[in-house]
This record gives C-alpha cells, structure tokens and sequence, in this order.
C-alpha cells in the first residue's frame, strides 16, 4: 500500500513537472525585459479655480498634450538615455499666495528641478519666490514687461514664447502695413504695475514703424467692469488705432464694445487674445476692425506643429485654445533646454539656453532675445500669426516676427 | 458733448442696476435680519441660467430672463427654508452660511463653465446717434427695465398688502407676529423677490459686461456701500444712494485713474459715517 502511494505521488509529480516546463523554459529563454524609461519631474503651475483659470486650465491642458506627445516622440535624450517627461500639475488659485503654495510643494515635496507655466504676473512673482533661490528653472507662457518677474534679478527665469512687448511690436508693424492711414495710436494698460516699464519701450517701437503715441497712457484697475468712462478718456486723445496691452478677452472685449458704443471706428488691438474670444464678449455689433495675435487652428497657412497638435487637443478636450499652445511649448522649450544642456541639471540647462541662438518651436523658428530690452535674454522671440476680426468673423492673415533687441 | 452724455447715461445705467441688487439685499437684511453675503453670486448665477437658456436652449432672450428670475427665486425659496430659516436675526451663523454658499456657488459656476468666455445676448443692438453723439440701445433698454422694476418695487412695498406687511416686519417682528402676520411666508416671499431682482440685475449686466463666476464679488460690495449709504431701512435711502455710487463710478475714471474711483466711494461712505452713522435715511437707533 505504502509503495503504491509512493508510485502515485512520483505519478503526479512526474505529471506536474512536464505541464510546468514549457512555462519554465519560456522564462528562462525569454528576452530580458526592457528597462522601464526614467522620468524626469517638470513641475507646472496653473490657476485650475480661481481668477485666470479661463486662460491657465487651457494652458495646463496643453502642458499635458505634451507630455503625451513628447514621451511618444521618445522622450528626453540625454546622453544616450531616455528620460520620459511626468508632469506635476499644481493650482495656485490665481492668487500670489497660492502660487507659493504650490510652488512650495513642487520644489520641496515633489522634489522638481524645472517648473513651467502661469501667466498672471503677481502669481509668477510668488512663484519665483520659491523658484528663484532653489534654483528651480522656470519657463513661464508669459510675461507682462515689469522687472520684478524677468530681469538679471530672475536668472532662472525664461520666458517661452514671445510676450507683451514682442506681440505688441508685431500688431504696430501689422497695424503700418494694413491701416496705412492710422499713425496716431493710444495705449490702454492694465494697472499693474508695468507702465513705467512698458510704456518707454512701446513708445520706442511704435517710433520706428513711424506711428505717434497720443495722450498718456490710460490704466485700468483688475476690479473693472465698465470700461466706458475708461475708453472715453482714450478716446479724448483723438487716436486713430488703440493699443490694448495686455488683459483677458473679457475686459478686452468690453473695450472693443465700449470704444464702438462711442463711435470710434479705427482699428484696435491687443496681442495674444483669440479673436474669437474677445467677439463673445464684445458682441457681434463691434467685433470689427479688430486684430490680434493669435493660431487660427485650421487655417492652412499655420505650421506642420500646429496642424499635427490641433486635431490631438480637439480629441481630448472638445475644443481648441489659443492658450492649450502656450502649455505645449513651455514643456518642449524646457525639454530643447535639457537636450542641448545633456543635463538635467537646472544651471546647467540654463547655461545651455542662454548659448542657443535659435530653436525650432510649433510657431516656427525662433530665436532668443531680449538683452538689451529686459536686461537678460531669456526670451523665445517665435514668430506670431496675426489674427483680424471682421463682422464677428476671425481669419488668418500672416505670419510676423520680432525679436526684442 | 459726447463725453457729458456718455457718462450721465452710463451713471444711470450703473446705478439702476446696483439700486436693483442693493434692494434685494436690503430686503433680506431688513426683513429676515439676515446679511446675506452670497447675494452676489446669486445674482452672478442669474446671468448664467439665463446664458444657458437662451444660447445653450436657444429660448426667446426675453423668456430666458423670465425663466432665470423663476429659478433664482426658487433658489431663493430653497436658501430661506433649509440655510437661513434657522438663523434669522442671527447675524454671525447667517453670515458664515452665506460666505459658505458664495464659495460653494462660485467654485461650481468656475469649474464648470467659468474657463469660457461667456457674454448674454443683447436684450437691444444698435447705437443710438444724434449728431455727435451715440449711444448703446442696450445700454437704454437696461434703464428702462431698471426704472420699471424699481418702481414697481416702490409701488409693491407702499401700497400692496404684502408689501407692508414686509414693512411691518422689518420696523417690529414681535408685533407684526401678534397682528398675525405670518412672519416665514413673508420672508420666503422677501427671498424671492430679492433673489429674483438679483437675476434681472445678473442677467441685464452679463448682457452689457459679460459673464464671469466671480461678477458676483463686485456687486455685493456695491450692495453694501449703498444700503450702509442710504441708510437700512430707507428704500428711498438706496436709491438716492445708487445715484450717488452710481454717478462716481461712472464719472470719476473719466479723469482719474479707475483705483482712485473705489477709494473716493468709500471715502464717501466713510465721511457720512461719521457725520451721520444711521446713513443718509436711516432711522437713529434710540
């Protein structure tokens, strides 16, 4: 009895034993398994809720098309090993506080050595309050023109694309070539701190495509609603066009409407607010003679970049924003700072940033800038395509560059 | 000329619609005892139903008013019986519940319409000229309805039934109470009308400056200045108050920078204040 139990257990083992090898074998003569991609950490700060989410959701949304796109492309290359990009995405609430916040958390919890991101200018100020002494890079989507954000006392800082003053310069060449008769022009700033700064400079460019400025420029606190009284006093200076610089296609788009309401017909402008966008809420009426800087997405004349990258973003979010670009090229410009740096590390990157001369970008080629305007030259000075706005209709007309001396 | 006109216009307009909110409150104030905080966002959630009706729905832009100010003051009816019922005459709990519903309000109108761009309809198109000066029919047709609304108002609170019964309640709850006056059907009736005004006031301004979730922030801070102005109480305080609010934001960006405009309203206030603490019609507490 004892020796047939043996027999069966042997049996049995014997049979286990052959259903097993061939899973055995196959482990033993699989290939080894490909060594996951490492990462590197790319912190992004964005108001998510709060004032600026309109414009900064976008922009982190386009952050992560990005990221997606980039890891797919193959990723970071340095020195022959492949870095996938994993993005932090933090809400700074739109406020100053809430920016150190999450910039605070990024730094110091995530542990990121390249943040990019936000547009509103107190919120960058607070964000660089962390970044500036860790030593963080920061690519921001924009800037506004006050030194307190871009300088030599921001080393760390770039800016990722062509901003205020770059877009501004380009709508006044604009401005030349399609209104000819229009030379007197009037500025309408935010009350933000950035007239002292901007205002000299704007005056400069807007002499050398021989247009005059008229009257001083009119400031507009963050809390306006009305911009009647506001235009009105624009409006006194008898300008022929209208600077608009800076500000969200909300308030913009009650500037067109209130200038309007008020009979002025020339032209007006603010760089960097989708057409669209400020028609909505200037209302179908006054949305006329109206130009901007903006990507017109489906227009032919736009680039391979943004040809390929608009049908992504209308997949994933439903819609396309000029703003979901400006996050696509905050992270490829850290990742071009990286790749020519072979580094991951932030001074090192920098340095390689501050050598580059030009870089292809989804606007097209463009090229550093800005040293004798901001005292650095940290700014990506792309080409920008202007957009017009005629009888509530938004449409391409050309591409334009201008690099800040 | 144009400048002159532009602005007394625009004064007009301004002030008819922060007289419109301010009645509002000043009716929950006065009534239910109740600062209501998150009158604002009220009002911003008015322009937005009424946006969602008329371009997402597509109804008639006038019915989408209607339907907005029946909304809103249902909400209004929902907020008096399950948030501010329990806290009538008292003033911490019923401001700390309706800072809590601005932040509840705000926050759900941002997260998910607020990234658009949002811009009602224009209850009027077209500018107004005469000789060198034009003006919005929008900017008309808002003065108009303001003007109807508050008059009605005035008229509704003076010689209705109900109306002075709200008076009754507001100068002695008790003894409305014993006249036999019921005290929570006229509140919930003081909540939706003040709601319902809210939304006209939403819906016409998100016509002329847009839509944005936080519009609401602006308002309540006009609401306050001009029932503390005006006096509580005083109907006509508020309206006297409206004009006077109304007519220096309107005028004084004309020539200062607009942050001097808030300063020189609150200074207004400041001064009255302490020349006279019960407000420009208030009654003087004995």
């Amino acid at each position: 009895m004892k020796k047939n139990l043996v027999t069966v257990l042997l049996g049995v083992c014997a049979v286990l034993s052959l259903v097993a090898l061939p899973f055995l074998a196959g482990r033993v003569l699989a290939a080894p398994a490909e060594p996951a991609p490492k990462t590197v950490d790319i912190g992004m700060l964005a108001a998510l809720t709060g004032w600026g989410s309109a414009a900064e959701v976008p922009i982190s949304q386009g952050a992560v098309v990005a990221q997606e796109y980039l890891n797919q492309k193959g990723g970071i290359k340095i020195k022959g090993v492949q870095y996938n990009i994993r993005l932090h995405i933090e809400d700074t609430k739109g406020t100053a506080d809430g920016a150190v916040a999450a910039a605070t958390k990024l730094v110091y919890s995530d542990k990121v050595k390249f943040v990019v991101g936000t547009v509103v200018p107190n919120v960058m100020e607070g964000a660089q309050t962390v970044t500036e002494p860790a030593k963080v890079l920061f690519v921001t989507a924009y800037n506004s023109g006050v030194p307190s954000q871009y300088s030599p006392k921001t080393p760390y800082t770039f800016v990722g694309q062509a901003a205020t003053i770059e877009g501004t310069a380009i709508c006044m060449k604009y401005l030349r070539e399609a209104y000819p008769k229009a030379k007197k022009l009037a500025f309408i700033f935010p009350d933000d701190g950035s007239i002292p700064y901007l205002g000299p400079v704007l005056k400069r460019r807007a002499g050398e495509v021989g247009l005059t400025v008229v009257g001083d420029p009119v400031k507009w606190p963050d809390t306006t609603i009305d911009f009647t009284a506001i235009v009105a006093r624009v409006l006194a200076s008898q300008p022929d066009a209208i600077a608009m610089v800076n500000g969200w296609p909300q308030a913009l788009g009650s500037m067109l409407k209130a200038a309007r309401e008020q009979g002025f017909t020339g032209p007006m402008f603010a760089p960097h607010n989708a057409a669209p966008e400020v028609a909505q809420s200037a209302g179908l009426a006054a949305s006329n003679d109206y130009f901007t800087t903006s990507i017109t997405p489906n227009d032919p004349a736009m680039t391979p970049m943004i040809k390929q990258l608009a049908p992504r973003l209308q997949a994933k979010y439903g819609n396309i924003s000029y703003y979901h670009f400006w996050g696509f090229q905050v992270v490829d410009v850290c990742r071009q700072g990286m790749e020519a740096a072979q580094s991951l590390d932030p001074t090192a990157v920098k340095a390689a940033l501050e050598k580059i001369e030009t870089l292809p970008t989804l606007y097209g080629t463009a090229r550093m800038g800005g040293l004798e305007t901001y005292g650095i030259k940290h700014t990506v000075c792309n080409p920008l395509p202007i957009q017009d706005l005629q009888k509530g209709i938004s449409k391409h007309v050309k591409w334009v560059t201008f690099v800040s001396p | 000329m144009q400048i002159v006109v532009t602005g007394a216009v625009n004064a007009l307009v301004l002030s008819s619609m922060y007289i419109l909110v301010a009645l509002g409150f000043a009716l929950l104030l006065s009534i239910a005892g109740i600062l209501n905080f998150a009158h604002g966002a009220i009002y911003m959630v008015g322009g937005y139903i009424c946006y969602q009706f008329a371009v997402g729905f597509g109804l008639n832009l006038w019915l989408s008013l209607l339907v907005s100010v029946l909304i809103v003051g249902l909400l209004g009816l929902l907020l008096e019986k399950f948030c501010f019922r329990a806290f009538f005459g008292d003033m911490v709990n019923s401001i700390i519940m309706s800072v809590a519903l601005i932040i509840i309000l705000e926050t759900t109108v941002n997260v998910t319409v607020g990234v658009y761009i949002r811009s009602i309809p224009q209850f009027a198109s077209g500018i107004i000229r005469s000789g060198a000066i034009s003006i919005s029919a929008e900017r008309i047709v808002t003065l108009i309805i303001g003007g109807i609304l508050l008059l009605l108002f005035t008229l509704f609170i003076k010689k209705a039934k109900i109306g002075l019964e709200m008076l009754a309640i507001s100068q002695d709850p008790v003894g409305a109470v014993l006249q036999g006056i019921n005290i929570h059907s006229i509140c919930a009736l003081a909540f939706f009308m003040g709601c319902g005004l809210a939304a006209v006031a939403g819906c016409l301004m998100g016509a002329v400056f847009g839509l944005s979730p936080f519009m609401g922030d602006f308002i309540l801070v006009k609401a306050i200045q001009l029932v503390i102005l005006g006096g509580i109480g005083s109907t006509f305080g508020i309206l006297v108050a409206g004009l006077i609010i109304g007519s220096i934001d309107a005028t004084l960006p004309l020539f200062v920078t607009g942050a001097v405009t808030d300063v020189v309203g609150f200074g207004v206030i400041v001064v009255l204040l302490l020349l006279r603490p019960q407000g420009l019609f208030g009654r003087r507490e004995p």
